[in-house]
């Protein structure tokens, strides 16, 4: 067992998770804002 | 005559074992379709290399190297990470994203279902694995062989061939895994949760802008998964542009046809029994059953926890398919749901959660290599 290396892994994991999140909610909110900005376009779907 | 059965006498037990495993994963592929497309070629490559003085393979010969094609194949397009990302453009052009446009709350179940992806890198870490190679295990759990291969590769891993066998081999087991473990961290209440529907037409505007937005978003935050990111979307925007349809249907037939004959073959360079028959290669197949398993637990507490606040419940099954293997955990959940429920159409929504995850795959492995390089 390499308690050492776990813990060296820990915060990387964490960031990690954490940026992924992090990316997520920026696209979330980019989709949110070009879908209110294009609302009125959504017959022109194809 | 002598000369011709030399080689004979140069077999040994290992060679036999790896032809077994080759054979094995033949036998899976055409008997069980377990993603045929890769283990059929990765298994023949298992024979095809070792074979005693296999000419496929480099080898020195009374001092003088032999260059065998499979190691031509593998520095000009798995050392340089050439064939995952040509492989990633056929994958941007076969995905739809208005699943997730219509529904981009998706989008964090994808990034939920990495868990087993930093859970496994911490574990291998434990378990005496150097850093570099904990994190080539732990990305076993983005469900997505491109990316195990690229970061894999990246990290100069020397268990890149038990890694893509453990990453190909679990997406196939996908259906059995995913329902074994849900049933076990949900209740039959929660499987028959019934989510409101949602608009399926996006603007095509919104199409087109998404791939351009998402390269460029993903490109700042994690430059290093800009190369993968990158060619993702750019087969989508292929797709979604509506001016490059011949363009498109190549993308999504003929180039990840090629790409994908070659990828399996040339992957096999890594499993000369010397490499392979050791007991990581075992750790590392462990591991992967772990990280797939961890994906799912992300996935779906994620929907639990969601649940605790939220006025429109979420179905935490859908968590799940948060996970990048497409479409095949969206259909197991769909069809999960309609055992359940044969009322219960969960299918635009695990959709949507499917795609977050092949976004958040491919994020997760440029966020391991910034962090972990």
């Amino acid at each position: 067992m390499n308690i050492d290396g776990f813990l060296q892994t820990l915060s990387i994991a964490l960031r990690g998770l954490g940026g992924i999140f992090i990316v997520m909610g920026i696209i979330y909110l980019s989709i949110k804002l070009v879908n209110i900005f294009f609302a009125d376009n959504g017959n022109n779907n194809k | 005559m002598e000369l011709i059965f030399a080689n004979l006498f140069n077999l040994e037990l290992q060679h036999v074992v790896m032809w077994l495993i080759g054979g094995i994963l033949i036998y899976l592929a055409i008997k069980k379709d377990m993603e045929p497309t890769l283990l059929l070629p990765i298994g023949f490559g298992a024979i095809l290399v070792n074979l005693p003085f296999s000419g496929a393979v480099t080898q020195v010969i009374d001092g003088v190297t032999e260059v065998g094609v499979l190691d031509v194949l593998f520095n000009a397009g798995i050392a340089n990470e050439l064939f995952p990302l040509l492989l990633f453009i056929g994958i941007g052009a076969m995905i739809d994203f208005t699943p997730l446009l219509t529904n981009p709350k998706m989008l964090f179940f994808g990034a939920a279902a990495q868990f087993g992806i930093f859970f496994t890198f911490s574990l291998a870490a434990l378990l005496g694995f150097d850093i570099k190679d904990a994190a080539s295990i732990g990305i076993i759990g983005a469900a997505d062989g491109p990316t195990s291969i690229f970061v894999a590769n990246y990290f100069n891993s020397k268990y890149l061939g038990a890694i893509i066998v453990a990453a190909y081999s679990y997406m196939a087991l996908v259906p059995i895994i995913q329902p074994f473990v849900i049933r076990r961290i949900t209740t039959r209440e929660e499987r028959l949760i019934r989510m409101e529907n949602v608009k399926n037409t996006v603007p095509r505007i919104v199409k087109i802008l998404f791939p351009i937005f998402i390269t460029i978003i993903a490109g700042i935050m994690a430059p290093r998964s800009v190369a993968l990111i990158g060619f993702l979307m750019f087969g989508n925007l292929i797709r979604e542009c509506g001016v490059l349809n011949i363009l498109s249907e190549t993308a999504q037939k003929e180039l990840p046809n090629l790409i994908t004959i070659l990828l399996g073959i040339t992957v096999a360079t890594k499993m000369q029994a010397e490499y392979f028959l050791t007991r990581e290669t075992f750790m590392i197949l462990g591991l992967g059953l772990v990280a797939f398993v961890f994906d799912t637990v992300g996935g779906v507490l994620l929907g639990k926890f969601i649940n605790l606040f939220a006025k429109n419940k979420v179905n935490p099954m859908v968590g799940a398919c948060g996970i990048s293997a497409f479409p095949m955990s969206a259909r197991v959940i769909h069809k999960m749901g309609l055992e359940e429920d044969p009322h219960n159409f969960l299918l635009m929504h695990a959709v949507g959660a499917n795609v977050a995850g092949q976004i958040a795959s491919v994020i997760a492995g440029g966020l391991i290599m910034n962090l972990v390089a």
